[in-house]
């Protein structure tokens, strides 16, 4: 496997795509910080309330497109030039190549999610002259939204490595991507529904009108409710989005334990499926 | 031009990622309107699915224009005597009907199901009738972008990430512009007009007011687009006429 290492590794360094992702994620991460620093102008609020880890781990769910960008299209080369045969033809294993494709890929994401948090500090340190205190919260959030990169890389690996076809390998990463992202963006806004829209009375032409407290219909409930708790704590979109909004469960611990789940679970699902693929 | 047409449109009828983004545009648009189905305004569904229209036809065009570069069909048809100016206008207008149906497909679900349920118009029918177009333009002049892309990058793979890309960097400009509107420090002066046409010229900035609510230029709109859809087609032509096909 080392050899395969070597070589993802040596290909990862050479890949155009890579280093584009990382001018993208760099560009991005200046782009928040400027943002920032003209509604600090305008508005004049605490510089702490504007650099902190909201806004340093705020876009951990942009990591995960670029992230998919990326994967779909460094193993797809590896499908469209013939490589992933050759590696079978001198006797590596399926399992070798899987993981050695798994950890460069997560590599290449945590490359990227680390050159944003990098920019967005220094941006930030210059922009604004103070900095969050690196106290156990900062650690503990850092952590946790390194478990999560490494959760996104390993959901979209398994679809490009059982997508032979370059393009539809880096559509289908892509929008699955796009479709983590708005469904972590409809069960956030679905979970923060009020329960009831509250009685209110008004007054048009000079008659007052009152209309008694109702149920919101948008807010879930029953079944529906616990499908989308579950699915708040479990996809990393919505662990991401949970890191941006400083909002984190009654255990801290429910956010790693989910994504190291989620990265098991689907590491062995697309490694037993990719042993049984028929690569041609 | 008319046998390039016609083939191009034989093609477009039998692809299969035209029928999969019609499919998933009804199962959106479906799931948008059926928990509201007792009663919903028909026109803020339309108008809130028209980035997910970009989107698909982000996908649509270039898989289905790329097919053309890595089956050298595009090289056949220069060798069969056809110009480069009509395989570009050929592609341009198959790939424009295929981009309409996507952006229709909600139109149609939503009017179905306005029929079937408990929908309502919000707006006049002059109104609607004018985003509605603004609309269909605006998906018609990103069609127009898409499609540089499409025929000038010969890698299939490269061009469906380089339109998702572009597709995605539209609406973080256009969000980045919006933002910069709101500054009270560029409340006028050149910077702001310029700011603001860039957001009524571009389809994503007029796809996102009329989804606001902001209707006040929407008869410009088309005329924006066209104007998109000629520059971004004089421009893809031009490089075109002199690019390798290899």
């Amino acid at each position: 496997m080392s050899k395969l290492l070597r070589a993802n590794f040596a290909r990862l360094w050479k890949n155009k795509v890579f280093w584009g992702c990382m001018i993208f994620i760099f560009t991005d991460a200046l782009h928040t910080v400027v943002s920032q620093y003209l509604y600090f102008k305008e508005y004049g609020d605490e510089p702490g309330a504007n650099i902190s880890e909201g806004l340093l781990f705020g876009q951990t769910v942009a990591v995960s497109l670029v992230t998919a960008v990326f994967i779909g299209l460094f193993i797809g080369t590896e499908y469209s030039c013939g490589t992933m045969r050759n590696k079978m033809i001198v006797g590596q294993s399926r399992t070798a190549v899987y993981f050695s494709n798994l950890v460069v890929c997560i590599a290449a994401a945590l490359m990227m999610h680390i050159t944003y948090l990098l920019t967005t500090y220094l941006a930030g340190l210059v922009a604004f002259g103070n900095f969050i205190t690196p106290n156990g919260k900062f650690f503990m959030y850092l952590g946790f939204s390194f478990i999560i990169v490494t959760a996104f890389a390993a959901m979209f690996l398994p679809v490009s490595m059982l997508v032979s076809s370059k393009s539809s390998g880096s559509t289908a990463v892509i929008l699955m991507s796009f479709v983590l992202i708005i469904a972590a963006l409809v069960i956030y806004s679905a979970l923060n529904e009020p329960e009831y829209y509250e009685a209110y009375t008004y007054i048009t032409e000079g008659e007052e009108f009152y209309e008694p407290a109702m149920d919101n219909p948008s807010y879930p409930r029953g079944i529906k409710r616990k499908i989308y708790e579950a699915l708040y704590d479990i996809l990393p979109t919505c662990q991401a989005a949970r890191l941006q909004e400083d909002d984190m469960p009654e255990n801290p611990a429910v956010i790693p334990l989910w994504s190291s789940a989620v990265i098991v679970v689907t590491t062995a699902a697309g490694a037993f499926i990719f042993r049984r693929k028929d690569l041609k | 031009m008319s046998r390039l047409l016609r083939a191009n449109f034989v093609r477009l009828f039998k692809n299969k990622p035209l029928y999969l983004c019609v499919c998933v545009q009804i199962v959106i648009t479906f799931f948008a309107v059926f928990p509201y189905r007792n009663s919903f305004f028909a026109e803020k569904i339309i108008y809130e699915n028209s980035l997910f229209s970009m989107l698909f036809s982000a996908v649509f065009v270039p898989l289905f224009l790329g097919t053309e570069h890595s089956d050298k069909t595009i090289r056949n048809k220069i060798i069969s005597g056809h110009t480069r100016r009509d395989v570009y206008f050929a592609s341009l207008i198959s790939a424009a009907v295929g981009v309409l149906i996507i952006c229709l497909t909600p139109l149609v679900t939503v009017l179905i199901m306005a029929l079937t349920f408990e929908g309502h118009l919000g707006s006049s029918p002059a109104e609607f009738a004018l985003c509605l177009t603004a609309l269909t333009a605006a998906n018609a002049a990103m069609c127009g972008i898409y499609l540089i892309s499409s025929m000038l990058v010969t890698s299939k793979a490269n061009n469906v990430v380089l339109t998702l890309v572009i597709w995605f960097g539209s609406i973080f400009i256009t969000a980045t512009i919006d933002e910069l509107l709101e500054l009270p420090q560029l409340s006028d002066g050149v910077l702001r007009t310029i700011l603001r046409y860039a957001y009524d010229i571009t389809p994503v900035g007029q796809v996102l007011q009329i989804q606001i609510g902001e209707c006040r230029n929407a008869g410009l709109f088309p005329v924006y687009s066209l104007l998109v859809i000629a520059a971004a087609t004089g421009f893809g032509t031009l490089i075109f006429r002199k690019k390798d096909l290899k």
